[in-house]
Formats: structure tokens, sequence, C-alpha cells
């Protein structure tokens, strides 16, 4: 279907917008879009980019935290060493490395961000210091057990040796005997470190004084001796339990604080690592999976433009470009003048719309001027009818002028010749001979008459008998077979009418003459025929009917069908006529809408047959 | 049991006290001699060494008073080598071997101990009721008396090496979100610090004293291992227990070492630690964070521990003087009440009783549910109405003791293997 075959659509409510909107909308959408996809890939790179230092930094936080465990690694190895060599060269090494260790952690600590980490850093700290702290306590009583037990202890226990030694060359050993039990479990003690061995010192050096005591009751001895003995046992005990302390202190801080600080300072450094690790594994997971987030959303937002572009443009070509070729073959159409199309898009409220009425303005002119062209046309036709029956009626008027020149011209001349007779009689005097030619003259004056009366009934018809109304043929031919009867050899006729003509529209008197004309020259001819009937019937079709007058008699050449429709025209016969009845009869069919036309009867005869239009024709009765 | 009435300590009595002491000096010069302020300074942990204990003394007694708390090890190793540095030493009773080997405590007068008399046979016979377990190791009875040849001994003498006063039992806890709760006696034990299920989220208590039994009841309650004394190891059984421990920690069984109780609770908060050595104010701390630690009951027995109080060897004169007012008020009541809110025990609980709410006394010693919601010392809500103290009453948890906390013989070569555990 065109476009200007297209129906109008119902008008719709909707405040359409306008192309210039809809194209800007389009491309906006397109852009913010492009914008989008813009925006994202410079988060995205921006998010990398922060990835890529967090994980620079998380590298280099698990490459630090590796370099801790090293040099956790290389103090424990000192402290071990010097807890079983005791150089004392050790000590400031490793208080080197813990230094070390805690400026590295401390550095570190400023570097990380993540709370876990910079927890575990100030742990690892902690520990540390700790760690270090016990270091020095454990130095402090290992020197303190040193000296106690290498240096002290033998002074103190020489001293008390030599005390009692003096006094059990006296008194006896049993003192003496003791403190060097004593002495021995002691030294005992600090190679096996059986506690066990403690209680025996102590008991031992109980014994040693209770046997000084004892002595003393039993052999008067140096008082002064005794208490100098006395005071060495005490100072040799008291410096062997501290040496005891401080053995343990000793083996505590280091086998148990230092130990644990260090196990956990370990398991920090480690986790530091393990965590720095994980954090390097979810950076890369994140990274991997971001960008593979971006580039679907990338892509995604890419194949949306595409897409929304491509439905703009179809959008666009659906109900811009389309719309447009349809107004294009419109204006092609509006310009080769067609007025008989609709206009598209004239319900639309756009550009395309305005354009739309604009083209509706050219229909409608184009309309108008169809409207004039066929005004025109049809004037010209009408023109041209007029003119064809100005020049069919001068022609007619000229033959008629023709004929009735020299129709009437002949009884002229006719009764001129009478005249002339009939005055040369008379001046002869002879005058009966002279009136009796007076009945010859009345013929070509009656004759003349008869013309002249024919030809105004021909004038007349389509003037005076222009009022049309119901005309029941029946009873118009009845009468008209009436007043023909009148004529004497009409009687012997056998006229036969069907009973059933129909009504036409029409003016009676002049379908009167129809009939009196057709009848008389049936009649006429009949006559002269031995086969007198006259038939009048009809024909009832769709959209007209048919009338017929038919008669058997002699008939009409068919060369002359066309001719004795015409005025003047007659036949070849003895038969009387002016040659007006059978125009008389095609004028008034015309007049009719109707036409008259001649057929052979068969067997003989002629059948003239009236067609009268549906119009004319109201009802069969 | 009802304790006899005695004489309370007042800041009144003790004014008093100072005032005929002013009256007599100004009898014997001619000017006015204002006497200062006994000051008392006491050694010890945190567990006894609270800032409310310490002004409520002050207080109570009229004397000045100094809190020095410190680490367990710190403090024993000042106490054992400068018993000039304390008056009153407050630890634990596995700290008395070294103490009296030491020589840094004197005997303590029994006839001085105003509330002797009250105190339980937990640490008089070992025994807090006549059917309950004797717990092995250093139970505290095995070193109260000061016996005649200067030892400490389970026989009674007229001297004490300390007063007993705050106690309790340890075992593990264990966090009953990751593991369900067992049943106390039956299912609860020891061999579930060596479940596998559990591996890599151990913990142990960085204390060879305590923590060696810990491991040691686990390994015997894994059955790897019997021990012939477990209050008395051999260096065999050190030698095997160690390796055991060693074997484990390298196939990343533990988790690590604690060495403060904010350690321990933080091991399991983090998640860290599923089961580990705890002690009590740890579990509270957990509870009170919403981390439902359950503090098991073992079948085969408690890890016990006990307060000393001791008397510095260095001390004389009115400070001692002083030193025992400040023992008697410690088992005046208010005190035990004090501290059984922290879910310690005091060796003469009666005393302590009128102090509590009968709620009170029904959830902490009797072992039955709270009625209403009970606050700690720190007046936050630590029981909520219904619960019931895991392990059951007093009499109960005391009847189940495996090992008191103990100083072996074999304690300077346990150190050294401890070294090796720790660093394996």
């Amino acid at each position: 279907m065109s476009a200007h075959e297209t129906p109008p659509p119902a008008p719709s409510t909707w405040r359409q917008p306008s192309i210039r909107q809809r194209v800007t909308l389009g491309f906006a959408v397109v852009l913010v879009l492009l914008i989008a996809v813009g925006v994202t890939s410079y988060r995205g790179l921006q998010a990398d980019s922060t990835r890529l230092a967090q994980y620079d930094e998380s590298a280099t936080t698990a490459l630090l935290s590796t370099d801790l465990e090293r040099v956790t690694a290389n103090l424990q190895r000192g402290v071990q060493t010097y807890i079983h060599t005791g150089l004392p060269g050790l000590v400031e090494s490793t208080r080197d490395l813990s230094s070390a260790l805690s400026a590295e952690i401390e550095s570190l600590h400023e570097r990380v961000r993540g709370p876990e980490l910079r927890t575990a850093l100030e742990r690892m700290l902690r520990h540390l210091e700790a760690y270090a702290r016990n270091f020095e306590d454990a130095v402090v009583e290992r020197a303190l057990r040193n000296e106690l037990v290498h240096d002290r202890m033998s002074v103190l226990a020489d001293e008390a040796t030599a005390a009692l030694a003096e006094l059990s060359l006296r008194a006896g050993n049993h003192a003496l005997v003791n403190l060097l039990r004593a002495r021995h479990s002691a030294m005992s003690y600090h190679d096996r470190l059986d506690a066990q061995l403690v209680d025996e010192a102590k008991r031992q050096l109980a014994t040693c004084r209770a046997e000084l005591a004892k002595q003393q009751g039993d052999v008067p001895l140096d008082a002064e001796g005794v208490a100098r003995a006395r005071v060495a046992v005490d100072d040799y005990e008291t410096a062997f339990l501290r040496s005891v302390q401080a053995t343990r202190a000793y083996l505590y801080l280091v086998n148990v604080v230092m130990a644990g600080e260090s196990a956990e300072f370990a398991h920090q450094a480690a986790k530091l690592r393990q965590m720095a690790l994980a954090e390097q594994n979810l950076l890369h997971a994140n990274a991997a999976h971001e960008a593979s987030r971006l580039l679907h959303l990338d892509l995604g937002l890419i194949t949306l433009a595409v897409l929304l572009g491509m439905f703009s443009s179809w959008a666009i070509g659906l109900t811009i470009v389309r719309p447009l070729r349809d107004m294009t073959s419109t204006f092609k159409a509006l310009a080769s003048g067609r007025a008989d199309l609709n206009i598209p898009g004239l319900d639309r409220r756009d550009e395309l719309g305005e354009m739309a009425s604009a083209a509706e303005i050219f229909r409608k002119k184009n309309a108008q001027t169809e409207q004039l062209l066929s005004q025109s046309r049809e004037l010209s036709t009408e023109l041209a009818a007029k003119q064809e029956q100005l020049e069919n009626s001068n022609a007619e008027l000229e033959q008629v002028m023709y004929t009735v020149s020299h129709d009437l011209k002949s009884p002229l001349v006719t009764s001129l010749g009478l005249i002339g007779m009939i005055r040369d009689m008379a001046a002869r005097g002879q005058m009966d001979k002279a009136v009796s030619q007076l009945d010859r003259l009345e013929r070509p004056n009656r004759r003349m008459s008869t013309l002249i009366s024919d030809f105004l009934s021909f004038s007349r018809v389509g003037r005076v008998d222009a009022e049309h109304g119901d005309v029941e043929l029946g009873p118009l031919v009845s009468a008209v077979l009436d007043e023909l009867r009148v004529v004497d050899h009409m009687n012997t006729l056998d006229v036969e009418v069907a009973e059933d003509l129909p009504t036409v529209r029409g003016n009676s008197e002049a379908l009167q003459r129809v009939f009196e004309n057709l009848l008389t020259n049936a009649m006429k001819y009949a006559s002269t025929s031995d086969d007198t009937r006259v038939e009048i019937g009809f024909e009832q079709h769709d959209d007209h009917a048919l009338v017929f007058v038919r008669d058997h008699g002699p008939g009409i050449p068919l060369e002359y069908h066309a001719r004795v429709f015409e005025l003047f025209q007659r036949l070849e016969t003895d038969q009387e006529g002016t040659g007006v009845g059978l125009a008389i009869v095609d004028r008034v069919m015309k007049h009719h809408s109707g036409d008259v036309r001649i057929e052979p009867t068969p067997g003989g005869g002629a059948t003239f047959w009236l067609r009268f239009p549906q119009p004319q024709l109201l009802a069969v009765t | 049991m009802t304790p006899p009435r005695t004489a309370q300590f007042s800041r009144r009595k003790a004014l008093g006290g100072l005032l005929v002491g002013a009256a007599s000096a100004a009898w014997r010069a001619p000017t006015i001699w204002v006497p200062k302020p006994t000051t008392l300074r006491v050694l010890g942990t945190h567990v006894t060494l609270q800032e409310e204990l310490r002004v409520r003394a002050q207080a109570d007694l009229g004397i000045k008073i100094e809190f020095s708390p410190g680490g367990s090890a710190a403090v024993l190793h000042q106490a054992a080598t400068r018993p000039e540095s304390f008056d009153l030493y407050e630890q634990w009773s596995n700290s008395m071997k070294v103490l009296w080997q030491a020589n840094a405590i004197q005997p303590i007068e029994k006839r001085r101990l105003r509330y002797w008399d009250e105190i339980n046979n937990l640490t008089k016979t070992g025994r807090v009721t006549p059917q309950a377990q004797l717990g092995l190791g250093d139970a505290p009875y095995r070193l109260l008396n000061v016996q005649p040849d200067g030892t400490l001994g389970a026989r009674p003498s007229e001297h004490v090496s300390f007063l007993p006063y705050v106690h309790n039992v340890d075992s593990f806890g264990y966090n009953s979100a990751l593991r369900s709760k067992g049943e106390a006696y039956k299912t609860e034990s020891w061999s579930w610090l060596f479940d596998e299920r559990h591996r890599g989220r151990v913990a142990l208590v960085n204390a060879p004293t305590i923590g060696l039994f810990d491991a040691a009841l686990a390994a015997q309650a894994s059955g790897l291992m019997q021990f012939e004394n477990i209050g008395d190891m051999t260096r065999a059984e050190i030698d095997r227990l160690f390796e055991i421990l060693v074997a484990k920690k390298r196939e990343g069984h533990f988790r690590g070492l604690w060495s403060s109780v904010p350690q321990s609770v933080e091991f399991m908060r983090s998640g860290d630690v599923e089961i580990q050595s705890m002690f009590s104010p740890a579990v509270s701390s957990l509870n009170g964070r919403g981390i439902d630690c359950v503090y098991a009951a073992p079948r085969e027995g408690y890890r016990a521990w006990h307060g000393v109080m001791c008397l510095s060897a260095a001390t004389t004169g009115r400070v001692r003087d002083a030193a025992y007012d400040y023992m008697n008020w410690w088992l005046s009541g208010w005190p035990g009440a004090f501290i059984a809110r922290q879910g310690y025990y005091i060796s003469n609980p009666e005393r302590s009783r009128e102090h509590l709410s009968d709620d009170e006394w029904r959830y902490w010693y009797q072992g039955r549910p709270a009625v209403n919601a009970l606050r700690g010392t720190d007046g936050a809500v630590c029981v909520q109405p219904g619960e019931v103290r895991n392990g059951g009453s007093y009499l109960r948890r005391f009847s189940s003791i495996a090992v008191w906390n103990t100083v072996m013989d074999t304690y300077e070569y346990s150190l050294l293997r401890w070294n090796e555990f720790l660093l394996s």
C-alpha cells in the first residue's frame, strides 16, 4: 500500500516529541553510553593503578616480612649461641640485631596501611621489645650466676673451708665434711640442674652449722673463729642459693620467656608474610576479577551503545526517513497534480506534521484545480455538445429550410400554376372550368398546411412538452387507437395491444404523438398488406423497457432504417406523408433520454422499438 | 558452717592503736612525734593485687599499702632473690619450693592467724571432703607446714609457710561454636587438647609449672603415655612428653603458647584458637564479649592452683604486725566475697557468705543456677539468669583435682626442653 493509500491514523493525545528532540535524545543516549564507557574505563584504570600500588606495597611487605623472618632467625641463632657459649661478643651482636629488627618493623609499620598488618607489626614490636628486655635480664642473671658460681661461691667456699679447717683441728672435721659435701652438691646442681641437689646442699649446710654448734658445745672453741666459720658458711649458702635463683631465672628467661616471645614473634612474622601473600593473591584475584568485570561492562556498554545507535537509526528511519520518503512521494504526486490521496503524517505534531499540513494545502489546491479542470472539461464537453447540437440544428435547420422551401415551394408552384391556369381560364371566360380547377388548387394548399402543421409539431418537441409525469402507456395507446379508428380503413386492421403496457416517466402529449405517428405509419402500411395485424407490446429489462409497434406490411429496407427518422425523409412509396412523423418520434424519444430503432418484422413488415430508460420506468402495470 | 564471730578490723581500731603509740612516744620526749603510717609492700600478680582490694584494705586497716603487681616469673624471681624488696608476697603454691629454698620467706605463726581454724581442709589435708580425690604434685598441704628440720611438709606445726587464701581449679576452655558442648566430668577430657580436629587451633600456657601439666594430662588422657606420678615426673617421662609435644608442634597442631591472660583472650577472640589452656578471668572475658567459651570440667580432673601469701624473710617489727593484720583482713569475709565474684574461692568460704547475696552464693559456691543476672567486680553482668557454673559446686570441683601446679625437681630440665618445644 503506498503512502497516499494509507488511511490517516487516529489522532493521538500523546504529545509526540519533535524530530529534533528525538534525534537529540538518540544522540544524547548514545553519547551518555560512550561517556559511561569512558568513565568506567578511566575508573577501571584508576583502580588498576591503585591496585598496582597496593600490589607493589604488598609485595614489598612480603619481601620485608621475609627479611624480618631471616633477621629473626639470625637473632634466635645468636641468642642460642650465647646461651650455650656465653660469649660476650654475642650480646652486642644480639642487641644490634634486635635494634635493626625493631627499626625494620617500625619502617614497615609506616609503610603498610592494612589494620591487620599494622596490628601484627605492633604485636611483633611488643614481642621484640619483651624479647630484648628479657635478654638483658638474662644477660644480667647469667653474669651474676657466672660470678657467683665461678668466683664468689669458690671464694666463700674456700673461706668457709679454711675457717672450718682451722676449727676442725681441735673439734673434728664433721662440719667441714658437711661443708665439702654441700659444696659438692652445689657444684653438682650447676652441673646437672637437679633441684634435689639444692635441697641436699641446704641440708648438708644445715648439718654443717649444727655440727659446728654441737662441737662448740662439746669442745671449747674460739668463739670468734666459730662465728667467722658460721658467717662463712651462711655467706656460702646465700651465694649458692642466689646462684640457684640466678640459674633458674636465667633458664626461665631464655627458655620460657624469650623462647615464648621469639616463637610468637616468629609466628607473627610468618603471619605477616602470609597476610602479605594472601593480600597479594587477593589483589591479583581482585585485579583479574575487576579487569574481567570492566571488560564485560565496557563490552556491555559498547554493545548497548551500538544497539541503541542501531535502534536510534532504525527509529529515525522508521519515524523520520520513511515518513520523509512517503512525504516526498506525496509531494511528487501532488506536483503531478493528484489530489485523490491521503497526506501521511497529518496527525503528527512534529516537523513532519507541519510538512504534511503544507502538503495538505497543496492537495486541497490540487483538488480545487482538478475540480475546476473537471468543470472546465464538462463545460468543454457541454460546449462541444452544444456546438454539435448547434451544428446539427443548423444542418437540420438547413435541411428543414431546404426541405421546407422545397416542399413548400412545390405546392406553391402547383398553386401558382393552377392559379395561372384559373386566371387564364377566367380570362378566357371558362369560368366553370376555372372553378373546377379550384378544387385542384385546394389540395396543394392543404398539403402545404399539413406540412406546416407537422413542422410546427416537430418544432414544439422539447419546448412546449417539457413537463414530465407518470404516463400509463396502456390508456394512452388506447386513446390514440380510438382517435385513429375514426379513419375508415383503420377499422379493417387487426390491432393487438398488450394489456400490461408499462407506466413511464414522460410528457403524455409528446408520447401520444409518438404512438400516433408510429400507429399511423403501421396502419398505413399494414393496410397495404394481406396481413393487417398491428401489434403493440413490450419487453421488460433490468434498466429499461422496450415498447414495440409491429406491422406486417411491406417493411422498410435496411438502407432506410437510419434515414427514416430524419426530417422530411420519406420512402418512395405511394403513401402520403410529410416525412416529419418519424422525425418527431425520434426527437421525442431523445427528449425522454431514450431512442427509437427499426427492426424488420420476421415474415415481413417493420417493428419500431422504443427504449425507455429505467428512471422513466416507474412500475410494471 | 558458720564462722565464729571475731573482732573485725576497722579503721577506728587501727587509729586507736596509733594514738596509743603516739602518746607513748610523747612521754619519752618533749617534742610531739607523729609516727608515719606503716607502709606494707605487697608483691604479687594482678590476680589478687587489685586496686579495689588495696583501697578497701587501707581503709579497714589504717595502714598504707603498696601493691607491686607483675608477671609470675618476674615477681617470683624478685621474691626469691630480693626478700628485702617486699613484705608480703602473693602468688601460687608452686612458688613455695623456690621461695623456701631461697630462704626468701619466713615462717608464719599460726597463732597470729585469726581465722586459721576456719580454713578448710583443702590446704590442711589436701581433701576438701573426705571422699575428695587427692591431687598430685605440689598440693598445698604438702608445702604448708614448717617442719622441725626447716623443710616444708604435711605434718602440722606451729608455723606455716604461707597463708592459704585464694584458690581455684583450671582446665582448658573451648569455643562451643566450634565444638559442641561436652558433659562435665563425663565427656569433657584433657585429650581434647590433642584432638586432631583442632589442629592448628590449639594453645597452651607458656609456663612450664602449669602448661607442662596441661600437656601431660592431655598426653595421658589421649593414651599417648602414662606417668608414674604426673606431679613428679622423671626426666625420662619429660623426654617422652616433649617428644610428643615437639612432634605435634611440627605437625602444626599448636597455634602457639600464650604468656598472659589478655593474650589467651585474643587467641580465642581472633579465631586463631579453638581450644586452649585457660584461666578463669579469660573465660569470663570471652563470655562477656559474646563468645561462648566453655571452661571444661575434665573427667580426668582439674589442674588446681592455690594462692599463697608469704611473709618476707626480711620483714620485721611493726611492718610484720601490719602484714599479719593484712593476712587476717584477707580472711575476714569481704575480700573473699570480692574475689568470689571473679570466680575464685577463699579458704574460709563461710565468712564471705554474709557478703554475698543468696543468689551469688548459690551460683559461685553451690554450683546451682543463678536466679538473677550476676555482676562481676567490674559491675558488668558476667552470669546470666539460669546459668550454671560448669563443674558444679565448690566441693564438687575441688573433689576432682588431678594435679596441682608444681615446681618439680626436674623443673630446670623441663625448662631446657620447653625451649626446644617452643622453638621447634
